[in-house]
């Protein structure tokens, strides 16, 4: 069966997967230009995922489309080759034949579809053209950075004019330096991509940067689907927050307060009765070195300081309080309070500053 | 105290292997030279004239390319499915293919006459002389040869990156066209190595075809029936010594020429 | 070259020789095989050519039994290859040559006593069982077509057919060229060759493997075995008492029996 070809089709994954005791049990949808990225531990299940839809391994219920396009659905029996998918892969080992020069590495998609040699190099260097390696193009791939093979997979995937396209880890096996600037081009060559696109990592800030909708998974399931903005102020599991550096507990409200599971009170605004979630930033903490005398915040909890470690410009500091949490201050606040492992103190935040919202997973 | 390495000497040789690699090396090398030593580099010319020396080894070098390139096309795919197709007897099959490795030659050329013979359980059909042919002595040679290509290729394609294929799968490449432009390029080195040592065997090849080849100078007396047959009935060990000359000095160049160009860009590149 | 010519030589000398010798040692070599029976003892290795194989196996049985305590061993090839590994210094103790030719190179170097001729062997046409290409006469193996095993021509099965060809004034292009003349009979058993050229005993010791078509008188050859003991055998009594046996009337016997004919 032929490819799908140049339509602007959405993709669909309703699917489950059995891996010697694992099952990945997904449902997410991507839609023209959109960027999905799905977001989870080591073992997750993400590139279980991504391989499915690219139809290198098969799934074992449910299916798998595009727009209409059953790609796999083993109750109908259905199972299109990967050669015939028309889903491009960018792989994180960037998977360069390394018998071929940059620009036929380019030109092997138009040459699998039968594009002549000559027309096919063409088509090659308008794409090098257009991602800026025109100078790489008669380079072999063993004399190219970690930074150019990844821009030279990504112009191959796109010179096969796939009707979807799947990123696995794209920048996981670049230096900091170089997956900055990757990361920036990247997302400006996914925003000229017509068709769904879905991304596979373990970095918040990349799923955050280049993508429209975050999927969470874990353990085989999505626990969590939203904009970058939800998943970041309002995670429902301590992995998605961990990820986006929030304190994140559970509790029920009643009134406005919080009774954390395991002890400690919260007030937070808007806080729903029932079984909540409670999420702080670490930033939203006044740290004291002595009791507080009354203020305005709403939460005064005390306890003892376990760690200090510097992020970026800021000390983020671990506090075995009430319950468990970080708080981050300024390295000139850690002078002034003397702050060392072991020291007493004491910590406020606003209830403006507390996120409460109903906790669904029970 | 220790020597400051060169180049890429670092972690280098541990000297406990130096006496037993020279041993080796001593068993491989010193029958060879003394060859060479003990030829009668005076009485060249005329053994050369007189044993027909010069059509034997004609028919060994055309005989072995044709044993290479028949080994390459039939024994290449069928290294793929040993490597990687799934079905049932499949270990016997693996096992059928390296027992010409072990059998013993005559037994060879007597198994290649009941199969390809006139009367052989394949030959009978086929209506076509194939014993005492030059083509016989082809398939006497790849009977022979052809698992040394096997056994190398196989290796190589279960070992060869199948993250390429399957990214060239994603880019639309059907499974041939992965097979020809992904997976063998790959594993050139490999295909390179296997043809050598097949040429290598076939070009050496003496007990199946000396049952089965027919041995008739000019037509199908290879260079090392040939050989035997000067040592053996005509009682010249000398005349022997000179006519495996240029058998040896064919080889060393042909082995030297293709290790520098193709067996050592595998590890480097 | 100086070693073909060293042959010829040794041939021109050793062949008066030999003729004159064959018809008087017989009987003493009879006489001694009998009188030192009680002293023999040890194991000597004979060295003979493929055409003898059963022959010799069979007078080798009789000969261990008539002196228990010494063994006779063999090492059945072609007269050129065992003549080959003499001069090369392999042991043996007796040399059974199917050809004069053969038994002069190991004379002239010096490393066996003086040869005797004890038999000689003619040629026959060995087809496979039924003759299935219908060969009937020498000039057939020239035909286009027919395919021929022959011994190749330095061996002694190989010069013999060549001379009958030149008797029957015939060219016949082998099909395939065998190192002794057990080889060429096993090619006609494979049914791949149309005929071979071997020795009337090997069609013999054949049986029903292979179907004989008789040479005439008038083209037929016939080669000459002659047999000698090696200088450098170890047990030279037990080694003339071997040749001796051979040589005598209860040898003949054995030896026509297979076929072979009278000095």
């Amino acid at each position: 069966m032929a490819a799908i070809g140049a339509v602007v089709v959405s993709l669909h994954v309703d699917a489950a997967v059995s891996r010697g005791g694992f099952t990945l049990e997904v449902n997410v949808h991507v839609a023209p230009g959109e960027v999905l990225a799905v977001l989870g531990p080591n073992g997750a299940g993400k590139s279980t995922l991504l391989r499915a839809i690219a139809g290198l391994i098969g799934i074992d219920r449910g299916e798998i489309r595009l727009f209409e396009h059953v790609l796999d659905a083993p109750g109908r029996n259905i199972f299109l080759a990967p050669e015939s998918r028309g889903v491009g892969v960018m792989f994180q080992d960037h998977r360069l034949f390394p018998h071929l020069r940059v620009v036929d590495n380019v030109a092997f998609g138009p040459r699998a579809r039968g594009v002549p040699r000559g027309q096919a190099r063409a088509e090659a260097r308008v794409w090098l053209d257009r991602l800026g390696l025109t100078r790489l193009a008669e380079r072999a791939p063993r004399r190219l950075s970690g930074g150019q093979a990844q821009r030279v997979a990504l112009a191959r995937a796109l010179a096969a004019a796939p009707s979807a396209l799947l990123l696995d880890e794209p920048l996981a096996a670049l230096d900091v330096q170089t997956r900055a600037e990757v990361q920036g081009e990247l997302r400006e060559h996914l925003a000229e991509f017509e068709g769904p696109t879905l991304l596979v990592t373990h970095d918040p800030v990349e799923a955050i940067v280049l993508a429209s909708t975050v999927a969470v998974i874990e353990n085989g399931t999505v626990v969590q689907q939203g904009t970058p903005a939800e998943i970041s102020s309002r995670p429902v599991t301590s992995y998605v927050a961990k990820l986006v550096g929030m304190n994140l507990y559970r509790g029920t409200a009643q009134a406005g307060t919080v009774q954390l599971d395991g002890g400690g009170v919260v007030t937070a605004v808007e806080a729903p009765d029932g079984a909540v979630l409670v999420a702080i930033r670490p930033s939203a903490f006044t740290v004291h070195d002595a009791a507080p005398r009354a203020s305005s915040a709403r939460i005064g909890w005390s306890g003892t300081l376990r760690s200090l470690a510097p992020i970026g410009d800021r000390v983020r500091l671990s506090v075995d309080a009430e319950r468990p949490v970080l708080v981050d201050v300024t390295p000139a606040a850690v002078a002034a309070l003397r702050l060392a492992p072991g020291a007493p103190v004491w910590l406020t935040a606003k209830a403006t500053d507390v996120a409460a919202y109903p906790d669904v997973a029970r | 105290m220790s020597r400051r390495p060169r180049g890429d000497e670092r972690g280098g040789t541990p000297p406990l292997l130096v006496p037993p690699a020279a041993v080796g090396a001593a068993l491989l090398v010193v029958p060879a030279l003394a060859l060479v030593v003990r030829a009668p580099w005076s009485r060249l010319g005329p053994i050369y004239g007189e044993y027909r020396f010069w059509d034997a080894l004609r028919i060994s070098i055309e005989t072995s390319l044709e044993v290479t390139a028949l080994s390459l096309l039939f024994g290449t795919p069928l290294a793929w499915i040993l490597a990687r197709a799934h079905f049932p007897g499949k270990a016997v099959l693996r096992a059928a293919v390296t027992l010409p490795l072990v059998l013993p030659p005559v037994v060879g050329g007597i198994a290649l006459f009941y199969a390809l013979g006139q009367h052989g359980i394949v030959g009978q059909y086929l209506g076509w002389q194939i014993p005492f042919t030059q083509f016989g002595i082809v398939l006497a040679g790849t009977f022979v040869s052809m698992p040394f290509l096997v056994v190398t290729v196989e290796g190589a394609f279960r070992s060869a990156d199948r993250g390429l294929e399957e990214a060239a799968a994603t880019l639309g490449a059907s499974r041939w066209r992965v097979f020809a432009h992904v997976t063998v390029p790959s594993i050139a080195p490999s295909l390179a190595a296997g043809s050598v040592l097949c040429w290598a065997r076939a070009i050496g090849e003496y007990g199946a075809t000396s049952i089965f080849g027919g041995n008739i100078a000019g037509v199908t007396l290879t260079m090392p029936v040939l050989v035997a047959r000067v040592f053996q009935v005509s009682g010249d060990p000398e005349g022997a010594t000179a006519l495996s000359l240029p058998l040896m000095a064919v080889a060393i160049v042909v082995l030297v020429a293709l290790r520098d160009k193709w067996l050592r860009s595998a590890p480097s590149s | 070259m100086r070693r073909r010519i060293g042959v010829l030589l040794a041939v021109a000398a050793l062949t008066p020789a030999a003729c004159s010798s064959s018809g008087g040692s017989s009987a003493p070599g009879s006489a001694h095989a009998g009188g030192s029976a009680a002293a023999l003892s040890g194991s000597i290795t004979v060295f003979a050519a493929s055409s003898l194989t059963e022959a010799f196996t069979t007078l080798g049985q009789q000969f261990d039994k008539a002196h228990p305590g010494a063994h006779v061993g063999f090492d059945f090839d072609s007269s050129s290859t065992l003549a080959a590994s003499i001069q090369q210094g392999q042991p043996a103790d007796v040399f059974a040559s199917a050809s004069p030719t053969n038994m002069a190179t190991v004379v002239s170097s010096g490393q066996v006593n003086r040869p005797q001729n004890f038999t000689r062997n003619q040629m026959e046409i060995a087809t496979p069982p039924g003759n299935p290409a219908g060969i009937k006469t020498v000039a057939d193996l020239a035909k286009p077509g027919v395919k021929v095993a022959l011994c190749d021509a330095a061996v002694p099965c190989g010069a013999t057919a060549e001379k009958v060809f030149q008797n029957a004034h015939v060219t016949v292009r082998a099909t395939a060229s065998e190192p002794d003349v057990k080889s060429t009979i096993g090619v006609v058993t494979t049914k791949e060759v149309d005929a071979g050229m071997v020795y009337v005993t090997d069609v013999r010791a054949a049986g029903k493997q292979v179907t004989g078509v008789p040479i005439p008188s008038s083209v037929n050859a016939s080669t000459t075995y002659p047999i000698a003991t090696v200088k450098a055998g170890a047990h030279h009594e037990l080694a003339q008492a071997w040749v001796a046996y051979v040589l005598s009337p209860a040898g003949r016997k054995v030896l026509a029996a297979d076929g072979f004919l009278s000095p």
